[in-house]
């Protein structure tokens, strides 16, 4: 099993599109909290507030980078055909599948983290700059945010990877990983809250995404937790399937 | 060694490979040969496991390919030297394969010394030529310094200089004992590389033997006749029941040996240039096993000289027939027997 971790690791940071996206992955949310850091107008801002809209906003971007990188994980070793050579290396897929959600999914949490904390350090040297203050740890609730954040880093990833598994080509993966979350469930949340509101608390990546929210849990959505662990169910539930087709499917 | 034994692989209603057997031996080269869309690449890839026959079995020394651990080092494959990342460089394209069973850099190293692709072993594939992408995709067959090779059209895209060495080097493979299976179409490679073949058709095992047994079985055999007296010569052999085709200063006897054409000159006086036995090559007995099982046909081109017939071997340029003469032993001239190709005395 470590050598088909060793070799998964090698695959992921030797393509250059996965590079592209690690930086652009980094790089991205590290420009938009700098310009939030620079020019926003904190006065009457709390900690919890200025750490929410300099950090952990724009580190959405992060996210959604960290789906499409886990989309490529494997989508792209359907799109060039190199996963036959990986299957002859490794006959036994469920060790190369276990090998690339190790990769993939420590890949997204450290992706995450690095991020979180890259732009907490470069915003905060600005902000002191700008003598207004804030903080990872006080209040409690921007640190669990951060935990919130990173998790859903590795989550996306991980769904990423299991979409990419079922539809086997990036090209029609990708927008899936993209579209589902940010256009098609808050389309389907505004057609079942002509119904019920409570409906809408079962969208599983827009319960998802609400893991780095600071403040109030809103009306009848799910909480922090049982959120985070409904989206994690579901995401699971994509993998396994995309593990059977990847067992079950003529390479 | 290689064995398969009944596989059956059908995608949908379609029959790709129908019940094969066959046998690959350790110390030769096997050719698997078959027209296009007869089963070869399936074939290869059910036995790899990156297909799932719906039956059968293809075993190396008896396990099959999901039971060996570190299959690299047991059996290297070529499938399709397109199977590369454009953007991943060569030698971290063979790193992961070999980090994938355990296989030192250094013999990454090695074997693209040994396919000759150090100098752009960091370069990307995507600038490689199709040359060199075969040549990478041997370099990775070669990683784990397997007993069994199986080549999928390995020779496809390499020069002649290349193609030479891909002859001379699955030959010195097999001279060390390791079974060397291998499907081309260049023919005329296959006869001077393979010590066996398998030829399939429609997914069917047409034939497996060795190659000269199989261009002694199926390919056209013939005598060249070069004489001052051909005309005469070919009434007389034709006389004797063979058929004959003509040139313009030789003939071209069938169904006739050289022994017996040498006695009958002898026998008139005729004075004898050549008399060379002919035969056809491995394509012309290829061609002539496969040609019903041709999945895709092609036309014939109006104005093309040359055209392989679906059915039949290839054909030359029919020759023109030599004037008739009579005999001159004074027996009637028997009624020319049909032959696939003689431009029969008229």
């Amino acid at each position: 099993m470590i050598d088909a971790i060793r070799s998964e690791w090698i695959k992921l940071r030797s393509a250059r599109s996965n590079v592209v996206l690690i930086v652009m992955a980094i790089v991205a949310p590290l420009v938009f909290s700098t310009l939030f850091a620079i020019f926003a107008h904190f006065q009457n801002s709390d900690s919890r507030e200025i750490f929410s809209n300099v950090v952990l906003g724009p580190n959405y971007l992060c996210v959604f980078f960290a789906g499409v990188i886990g989309v490529l994980g494997i989508g792209q070793e359907y799109r060039h055909n190199t996963i036959r050579a990986t299957f002859t290396a490794e006959p036994k897929r469920s060790r190369v599948l276990t090998a690339k959600v190790v990769v993939t999914v420590l890949f997204g949490l450290g992706i995450g983290l690095m991020s979180v904390l890259l732009d907490f350090g470069v915003s905060k040297t600005i902000l002191s700059a700008r003598d207004i203050s804030f903080s990872l740890t006080q209040p409690g609730e921007n640190l669990t945010a951060v935990i919130g954040q990173v998790v859903l880093c590795g989550l996306f990833t991980l769904a990423g990877f299991g979409i990419g598994a079922i539809i086997r080509q990036p090209a029609g993966a990708i927008p899936v990983i993209l579209l589902w979350p940010l256009i098609v469930e808050p389309l389907i949340g505004g057609l079942l809250s002509l119904i019920t509101d409570s409906a809408r608390k079962w969208l599983p990546f827009s319960e998802g995404l609400r893991l780095p929210l600071t403040g109030g849990d809103g009306i009848d959505r799910l909480s922090r937790l049982p959120a985070g662990l409904y989206f994690g169910a579901v995401v699971a539930a994509i993998v396994a399937l995309g593990w059977l087709l990847v067992e079950r499917r003529d390479a | 060694m290689i064995q398969v034994r009944g596989l059956v692989k059908r995608f949908g209603s379609r029959v790709a490979v129908d019940g094969l057997d066959f046998d690959v031996e350790p110390g030769r080269v096997t050719g698997f040969l078959g027209p296009n869309g007869s089963g070869k690449s399936t074939t290869m890839r059910c036995m790899l496991a990156l297909d799932h026959p719906q039956s059968g079995t293809a075993t190396f020394d008896g396990r099959s390919y999901r039971a060996l651990s570190k299959p690299l080092h047991e059996v290297g494959s070529l499938l399709d030297a397109g199977y590369v990342h454009p953007t991943r460089k060569a030698r971290l394209h063979l790193a992961a394969l070999a980090a994938s069973n355990g296989i030192s850099r250094s013999r990454v190293d090695e074997v693209l010394a040994m396919v000759g692709l150090t100098d752009v072993a960091n370069h990307r594939p995507k600038a490689y030529s199709l040359g060199m992408r075969q040549r990478l995709g041997l370099a990775a067959a070669m990683l784990g310094d397997p007993k069994v090779l199986i080549l999928d059209e390995p020779a496809n895209g390499l020069d002649p200089e290349g193609i030479r060495w891909i002859r001379d080097f699955l030959s010195y493979l097999a001279s060390q004992g390791r079974s060397v299976f291998v499907s081309s179409h260049l023919l005329s490679e296959m006869a001077l590389m393979a010590d066996h073949l398998v030829v399939i058709g429609q997914g069917r095992l047409i034939e497996e033997g060795s190659v000269a047994g199989f261009v002694e079985r199926y390919a056209e055999r013939w005598v060249t006749v070069r004489s001052p007296e051909v005309a005469r010569l070919a009434g007389l052999v034709r006389g004797e029941g063979a058929d004959v085709s003509a040139g313009v200063d030789s003939i071209e006897v069938r169904g006739a040996g050289a022994a017996e054409i040498g006695e009958l000159a002898a026998k008139h006086g005729i004075v004898l240039h050549e008399l060379s036995p002919q035969s056809g090559s491995l394509e012309d007995a290829f061609l002539q096993l496969t040609g019903a099982s041709q999945e895709f046909r092609t036309v014939a081109v109006p104005g093309a000289l040359m055209m392989a017939r679906p059915g039949g071997p290839p054909t030359n340029p029919p020759l023109p027939p030599i004037p008739p003469t009579v005999p001159t032993s004074g027996a009637p001239l028997p009624p020319p027997r049909p032959g696939p190709d003689s431009g029969d005395l008229r």
